[in-house]
């Protein structure tokens, strides 16, 4: 059935000022699209049992086990509760490119961040954010009621891009904070250091987080496509800038695109990290497809 | 390193325009907030150097290209250090002298070399010298400078087959003008850096007038001017050559000639050499057969002798028309000076028709006086033919119904009263070129005058050539008790072609013409446009006695007198009445007619009557010396004021000029060099050398004299095709980096 998101553009839905109804417009119009629902399948489910050592919860105790083999033996669910996920948001500076679609980079992270807390919290999934730029801004703890979503996507409302992106330190900086495993959503540019990012994916992949990375791009950077004398002022670093004649650059900025593309997708696959490249006139039910391609990947 | 074309250096600022270019795109450039400096950076850092290289390697490219090409238009001769180059091509303007006094024999030996066949080969070397590329503007100066090849070529073959061609002859040499005319044709060759004027003449003294000092100082100027600036050299060929007789005039006696009257030939030979000649023998031809011959005894050095030759010719009245004599001597090889050709018009008579005033025909009226004056012959024996005038006489009321077409003159005779259809009739015939002679007399200072001033004068507009002021009587100036003292015709040197026979002091002069009542006519009229009016002669007193007026095509005279007895005694002073009443009816009619005898250079003028415009006549001319017409023309007959008229212009040759009207009647033309080269005296060394200080010019003898010092000479050579190939070198270049740069960001 044809939704009208289908015929909206991200672009077009930069009018839609108000989040909630955006997320509820891209979701149920994805999911409707689809031939399963999303809603079925996921659930808690027994997955076995194991022998009860001193220190466990009491409650998990199979007690008909027991009264058969006069053993303790304790029942292990798939996951006591559903997911629990965290955007990352990437407000640093970079991340305020507008190209010539008019839709910044940022802009579309927070729709995209937007959309995919709805559909997790439709789920019944806990949902957290993380605002950052070159330090962690704000942290909000996975929730999974339904009134949660109005905080998120405050919060989403009210970032501003500034400061340079420091990935890998703010990943670093965070893994402390995310104890509990679970699902990362990272939503950036992805700009800077490659390695440090890589190490820092190490970290969190190291604390058992699966990551999801959608690499948010304007195609302005994928084919830098200027022709006249240009003038590159920095969105990271105030005062920053370069007169150049662009088109004597493009075929070495288009090396060094390849090349730092390269060693980033080689790097996360190295840490079995999902890297979604995506560009700001991409639909966001596409990355909303991948995720479930993720989710149900996992399961 | 000097610049033909300075003005053009200016061109060199135009290496300004891809810097200018440069700066204003990168001044117009845009602001975008970048991101991804991460990979732009990077790229900066490791291509800038390259990329500024190559700017800059770009822009000196497109900036050499228009400073390149501004030097190459500027026409850069580079001064210094041309003997490493080799011998340079030059420009060169060759004018050789084609007068008549170039066929003169040094020596006068029979199949001696002319200077002319000098000067040939000194010029067919010259040319064949000079260094391969070499440019040259031949012309052959004479009359007038005219150029062997259509335009200056480096073509030298083709140059010295036309020095070959060439021949001498053509009338008489105007350096001044041929010089002229060689700056200019230098000033258009900008091909070489070595430009050479060359003057290839016989030094002919003649040649270099006086009078033409100032021309030459501009001429030096103009040469001074250009740049480079040219080196003229004035070539020297030929040896004196001191003997030369020349056939100066050829006249008949009469003047005008009539068929059935015996016409005498007359020749003036002019001796311009160093000695005395005798029995020179001159043959007269007359339509190109020898009919007689004229000797003269002794022709003193520098002298002329006149002679008539033995022969009288007598056309029949058959024979009316144009004919041509030449009088043809053989002391030297100067042809162009030995033969003088002359045109004669034949007349069969001139028609007049005298308008008697006061209706009588004949009976001792002016009427009768006016034709017994313009046909003396026949005042004697009615049956004689001789006259020169035809005379009708009719009175006045027969003027409006009698045609006026067959006749030249027509003659008032006192007569006062004219109908307004007669006056009519009148302006139409004068304005169509026939000639009305006005002789107002008793009947017209009475009833007629206001008749004078008014349809005949109408106000300077009508043929009375002046307003009558009053009549003079000559008893207002008594001085001494009442006794009449009366004007008569001041005596003076006349200008006017009818009076001129009474400057000669065989002939008895005017001033025995008295009055003692005359018209008072204006001094000074006004005339209307196109209209001349001028005073022929004036009595004593100031007043005019005879004046004229141009009317249209043709000519107004009036006297201030009667031609009757009277006021005065005119008619019975017969040694000067008959002289003045043939001269004042015949030059009206016959100078309506154009001269046929002509000099070169001066055009040859026909007229035709009103039905001929629009219709094509054929001239034939036949080189002095042949019979055979050399080329033909085909002349249209154009309308003029209502008169047809053909014209020729280019007569620069001498020789018989034919005319071939629509009727197949012939009218000649002859044309003569002027005679004023006949006297061969050359310049002598040092005013040789004078000329050439004033004219800033070398002076040589011989073509490899020329060629040797050229060969030392330092001069400059043109370098503009090599900014030229450096212009086209760099624009290649910045098309092929341009090229690879595109290629290289695509």
């Amino acid at each position: 059935m044809t939704q009208v998101t289908d015929f909206l553009s991200p672009k077009d839905l930069t009018q839609i000022s108000n989040l909630q109804v955006l997320a509820r417009l891209v979701v149920e119009g994805f999911c409707s699209g689809l031939h399963r629902s999303p809603h079925k399948g996921f659930s808690v489910e027994f997955k076995q049992h194991r022998p009860y050592v001193p220190g466990d919860d009491l409650r998990y105790l199979d007690w008909k086990v027991y009264g058969k083999t006069d053993r303790f033996y304790i029942r292990e669910y798939e996951e006591e509760t559903n997911l629990r996920a965290t955007i990352l948001l990437d407000c640093s500076g970079s991340m305020g490119y507008t190209g010539r679609n008019g839709v910044s980079k940022h802009h579309y992270a927070t729709r995209l961040a937007a959309c995919l807390s709805y559909l997790m919290l439709q789920q019944s999934d806990s949902i957290g954010m993380v605002r950052f730029d070159s330090r962690v801004r704000r942290y909000i703890p996975p929730r999974s009621r339904a009134g949660h979503l109005r905080i998120l996507i405050d919060e989403m409302q009210q970032s501003q891009t500034a400061g340079e992106t420091e990935l890998g330190t703010v990943l670093h900086e965070l893994a402390p904070r995310l104890n509990r495993r679970g699902l990362i959503v990272l939503i950036s540019d992805c700009f800077g250091d490659v390695p440090a990012l890589l190490a820092a994916l190490a970290h969190l992949r190291h604390a058992r987080h699966e990551i999801i990375i959608f690499q948010v791009w304007d195609p302005d950077e994928l084919t830098f496509p200027f022709r006249q004398w240009m003038r590159f002022d920095s969105l990271e670093v105030p005062g920053f800038h370069h007169l150049v004649d662009p088109a004597t650059l493009r075929k070495a900025y288009m090396e060094n695109l390849e090349r730092y593309r390269d060693e980033l997708t080689k790097g996360c696959r190295r840490h079995r990290v999902d890297l979604v490249p995506m560009t700001t006139d991409q639909s966001y039910a596409e990355a909303l497809a991948h995720y479930l391609s993720l989710r149900r990947r996992r399961s | 390193m000097t610049f033909l074309n300075i003005a053009m250096l200016g061109g060199i600022f135009a290496f300004n325009i891809p810097v200018i270019i440069h700066l204003f795109n990168r001044s117009r450039f845009k602001v975008v907030k970048w991101g991804a400096m991460h990979l732009l950076e990077p790229a900066i850092r490791k291509n800038m150097r390259r990329i500024r290289l190559e700017q800059v390697l770009l822009m000196m490219l497109r900036a050499m290209i228009p400073v390149a090409l501004a030097l190459a238009m500027a026409a850069p001769v580079l001064t210094a250090g041309t003997p490493l180059i080799g011998s340079a091509p030059s420009s060169t303007v060759l004018l050789m002298d084609t007068s008549f006094s170039m066929q003169a024999v040094p020596g006068g030996a029979a199949g001696g070399r002319s200077n002319f066949e000098r000067a040939q080969d000194e010029s067919i070397e010259l040319v064949r010298g000079l260094p391969s590329g070499s440019q040259v503007g031949a012309l052959e100066i004479a009359e007038r400078a005219n150029p062997l090849t259509d335009r200056p070529t480096t073509d030298r073959r083709r140059v010295e087959h036309r020095l070959e061609q060439a021949q001498a002859g053509a009338g008489a040499v105007d350096m001044a003008a041929a010089l002229e005319k060689s700056v200019e044709t230098i000033a258009s060759m900008r091909h070489h850096a070595k430009r050479d004027i060359v003057l290839v003449t016989d030094m002919q003294r003649t040649s270099w007038p006086e009078q033409q000092r100032d021309r030459l100082m501009r001429i030096r100027q103009k040469l001074a001017e250009l740049q480079p600036r040219p080196t003229l050299t004035l070539m020297h060929v030929g040896e004196p050559v001191e003997e030369n007789v020349a056939v100066t005039e050829v006249r008949t006696v009469p003047r005008h000639i009539v068929a059935g009257r015996e016409v005498r030939i007359e020749a003036t030979v002019h001796n311009f050499g160093n000695r005395a000649h005798r029995n020179v023998r001159a043959d007269v031809y007359v339509n190109g057969s020898v009919r007689g011959r004229i000797s003269y005894d002794m022709i003193e050095p520098g002298g002329s002798a006149t002679s008539s030759a033995d022969l009288t010719l007598r056309f029949d009245p058959d024979e009316a028309g144009s004919h041509y004599i030449e009088v043809r001597i053989d002391t030297d090889p100067i042809e162009a000076d030995n033969r003088l050709l002359h045109q004669l018009e034949v007349l069969d008579h001139i028609p007049v028709l005298v308008v008697a005033g006061g209706g009588r025909q004949s009976g001792g009226g002016a009427g009768d006086d006016v034709v017994d004056a313009l046909q003396p012959y026949a005042a004697v024996d009615p049956a004689d033919t001789r006259d020169l005038f035809k005379v009708t006489l009719i009175n006045e009321r027969e003027l409006g119904e009698h045609e006026l077409t067959p006749y030249a003159v027509v003659v008032l005779a006192d007569a006062a009263r004219l109908s307004q259809a007669a006056i009519e009739r009148l302006e139409t015939f004068v304005n169509d070129g026939g000639g009305l002679l006005i002789f107002p007399g008793e009947r017209v200072a009475g009833e007629g005058r206001h008749w004078y001033e008014g349809p005949l004068y109408r106000s300077g507009r009508g043929l009375l050539p002046a307003p009558i002021l009053g009549i003079g009587d000559a008893g207002g100036e008594a001085q001494d008790g009442g006794q009449r003292r009366p004007v008569h015709v001041a005596r003076q040197s006349f200008d006017h072609e009818a009076l001129r026979l009474f400057n000669d002091p065989q002939q008895e002069d005017l001033s025995g013409l008295r009055f003692v009542r005359w018209f008072r006519y204006h001094p000074q009229p006004p005339s209307a446009a196109g209209q001349r009016v001028s005073v022929m002669a004036r009595f004593s007193n100031g007043d005019p006695f005879l004046m004229e007026k141009t009317y249209g095509a043709g000519r107004v005279i009036a006297a201030a007198g009667p031609a009757e007895v009277g006021w005065g005694y005119m008619p019975l002073r017969a040694h000067v009445f008959v002289p003045l009443m043939q001269q004042l009816a015949k030059v009206p009619a016959l100078e309506a007619q154009p001269q046929r005898n002509l000099r070169v250079g001066e055009p040859i003028v026909e007229l035709f009557e009103r039905e001929w415009i629009g219709e094509s006549v054929d001239l034939a001319f036949a080189p002095l010396g042949q019979t055979e017409p050399a080329d033909r023309y085909s002349l249209p007959v154009r309308d003029r004021r209502g008169r047809g008229v053909a014209e020729f212009s280019a007569t620069w040759k001498p020789g018989l000029y034919t005319l071939t009207r629509p009727d197949g009647t012939e009218a000649h033309f002859t044309v003569n060099v002027s005679r004023t080269q006949s006297d061969l005296e050359q310049l002598d060394q040092r005013q040789v050398a004078e000329l050439a200080e004033m004219l800033d010019a070398r002076v040589v003898r011989s073509a490899r004299t020329f060629l040797d010092e050229a060969e030392q000479q330092r001069h400059g050579r043109d370098i503009w095709p090599w900014f030229l190939m450096a212009a086209i070198v760099f624009l290649i270049a910045e098309m092929l980096l341009q090229q690879l740069l595109t290629r290289r960001r695509s």
